[in-house]
């Protein structure tokens, strides 16, 4: 399947200039992704949504993870909304997409699967990715206390250790650099895919490459490819696990839950 | 005529609701940002022209309050002659649950005219049961994007006219998105004040009203949660296990750097970007709310002023 991303629509008025211009060059836009027979269209924008609908009924839309769909009521929201297929936001847990995804067998969902390790989610992260990446931005820190009562030793100690974690969730090293014994470090979900293959409507299983080497995404894509097979001949959990600690090394980081991409259940 | 409303988190807050500009004790950088925000709602207002509570988190649904606690907020506004709008965040289905719950069985709900949701799915649910109440699009729906890490005028340096027309208006402003609301019967919509601006007027808004939220605009936010994972060892800091302690009521994050560290290597050493976290959230601080008020004048009805932080 072919998708093509488009960005939120937004207008900004000279005053209802820029608006326009925005829709109608989106629209051209379209005319052409349609006329090169993509598969859908993935969209953010509610209001971009409606326009595509009304004006194009049989383009298939995917909702794009940025719309931060997290329960079925807006899985029921969007459908009405004429969207075919959702993408799972990147911090929901295994159990939490199956049991919606069973829910729905009129909609199609995906899900990301090995990526980098985002502490926030996407659809609700508001910085500008060209100004740095927020989440791996170097701060310095402190912590007020709301009832002004002095900090105890103990207290401190778990604050910045607590806050070493948090801040290196999506790189091992104290730079950017993230490559781990030649391997990208990513974040990674292979674990999950004996589960997911049961649930028929998770259709896709994501890799996103943004800010990768082509290379760097065909290793990614690849070793992917092989974990599906894997599970498709009965591997179980364990199995997949062990594959993994075997593929990208350090098995240490799984046996932590270091490495996990999708967030563990109960 | 500007609205004003009051943001109260949690219960327990709710003290935090009789506004008085005294001489607080200022122990650190969070303090005297908020005895800064609160001396500049009492330039522009008096506790009197607070009509509403906004009561409830936006954030996180740990946060959501119980039966209990509603009845408290409810009866407390009704003794000081204010409106309740409850304030929902994004939600899993035990969050639908929550919310749902709160609607069936809190006996002062009935006093609640407004929900702000931050979910599509916390509205889908609640306008189908519920149609007689007013709902507003949340702040965390407002996807326009916003680095508190970028000063004003380095908006200006980076992008084009255009481009920071662009950045300065919301999405609502698109007469597709606009429809959306109206055929959802949605007539108000919140956001916050950008750090590079708002550029909005009456004809692009056409219908809509504009609630502004001050002074704690919001940067980032998700699932995992700093606070959250404190006292949980490291294998399962980033469980999604439904629980939680509410430790964000007790700490605030401070996070310092130096303006203009991505438009030059000049520093002048005073770490001008102050940003705070609660829980979840990360939030950034406006300031000039005089300033805002008159830019804006024509296009906010409603202000929503957050006296502490909370989620």
């Amino acid at each position: 399947m072919f998708t093509t991303p488009l960005k939120a629509v937004k207008g900004q008025s000279e005053q209802e200039r820029q608006r326009k211009q925005a829709y109608d060059d989106l629209d051209l836009l379209l005319k052409d992704v349609i006329n090169i027979r993509v598969d859908g269209i993935i969209i953010t924008d509610v209001g971009f949504i409606k326009f595509v609908h009304d004006k194009y009924p049989n383009i298939k839309i995917v909702l794009s993870t940025c719309q931060s769909v997290f329960n079925s009521y807006a899985v029921k929201f969007f459908l009405e909304m004429g969207v075919k297929r959702i993408t799972f936001p990147r911090h929901v847990s295994i159990k939490e997409m199956i049991e919606i995804a069973l829910k729905f067998p009129e909609m199609e969902f995906e899900c990301f699967l090995v990526e980098g390790k985002c502490i926030y989610d996407d659809g609700s992260c508001r910085p500008l990715h060209s100004a740095g990446v927020f989440c791996m931005d170097q701060w310095e820190y402190s912590y007020h206390k709301d009832n002004h009562a002095d900090f105890k030793y103990n207290e401190v100690q778990k604050l910045m250790q607590n806050e070493q974690i948090f801040n290196y969730r999506n790189r091992l090293f104290g730079g950017r650099q993230n490559k781990v014994n030649n391997w990208t470090y990513v974040g990674c979900g292979i674990c999950a895919i004996p589960q997911i293959l049961k649930c028929p409507n998770i259709v896709t299983l994501k890799v996103a490459g943004r800010g990768y080497s082509l290379e760097e995404k065909y290793s990614l894509s690849r070793y992917v490819s092989r974990a599906i097979q894997k599970a498709l001949t009965g591997a179980d959990t364990s199995d997949m696990k062990m594959m993994g600690k075997e593929e990208l090394g350090m098995p240490e980081l799984c046996d932590l839950h270091r490495r996990c991409y999708l967030p563990l259940d109960n | 005529m500007i609205s004003v409303a009051i943001k109260i988190g949690n219960i327990g807050d709710l003290r935090k609701a009789e506004l008085q500009l005294n001489d607080r004790e200022v122990f650190d950088d969070y303090d005297q940002v908020v005895l800064n925000s609160h001396r500049e709602f009492f330039n522009c207002f008096t506790p009197n022209d607070i009509d509403r509570i906004y009561f409830g988190p936006e954030f996180c649904q740990n946060m959501i309050p119980n039966i209990q606690d509603i009845n408290l907020a409810v009866e407390y506004a009704k003794r000081r002659g204010f409106k309740v709008t409850l304030v929902t965040p994004t939600v899993t289905d035990i969050g639908i649950a929550k919310i749902s719950e709160l609607f069936e069985r809190a006996d002062e709900i009935y006093y609640v005219d407004e929900v702000v949701f931050n979910d599509w799915g916390v509205f889908r649910m609640l306008s189908e049961k519920y149609p007689d109440i007013h709902y507003i699009c949340g702040r965390l729906l407002d996807k326009t994007q916003r680095d508190p890490r970028i000063n004003k005028g380095s908006y200006t340096d980076f992008f084009t006219g255009e481009g920071l027309l662009y950045l300065q208006s919301p999405s609502l402003t698109a007469r597709s998105y606009q429809e959306v609301l109206t055929n959802n019967k949605i007539s108000r919509v919140e956001i916050d004040t950008y750090p590079q601006g708002i550029a909005l007027n009456k004809e692009s808004l056409q219908n809509i009203n504009l609630s502004l939220w001050y002074p704690f605009g919001y940067v980032t936010t998700g699932r995992s949660c700093i606070i959250n994972m404190m006292d949980k060892n490291e294998s399962q800091k980033f469980s999604l296990e439904p629980g939680c302690q509410r430790k964000c009521r007790d700490y605030t994050r401070l996070l310092y750097k130096r303006e203009g560290s991505y438009s030059s290597e000049l520093s002048s050493g005073a770490y001008d970007v102050n940003i705070f976290g609660k829980g979840n959230t990360v939030f950034y601080i406006c300031k000039d709310l005089d300033g805002i008020l008159k830019g804006n004048k024509d296009i906010i009805n409603r202000l929503v002023f957050q006296p502490y932080l909370s989620v």
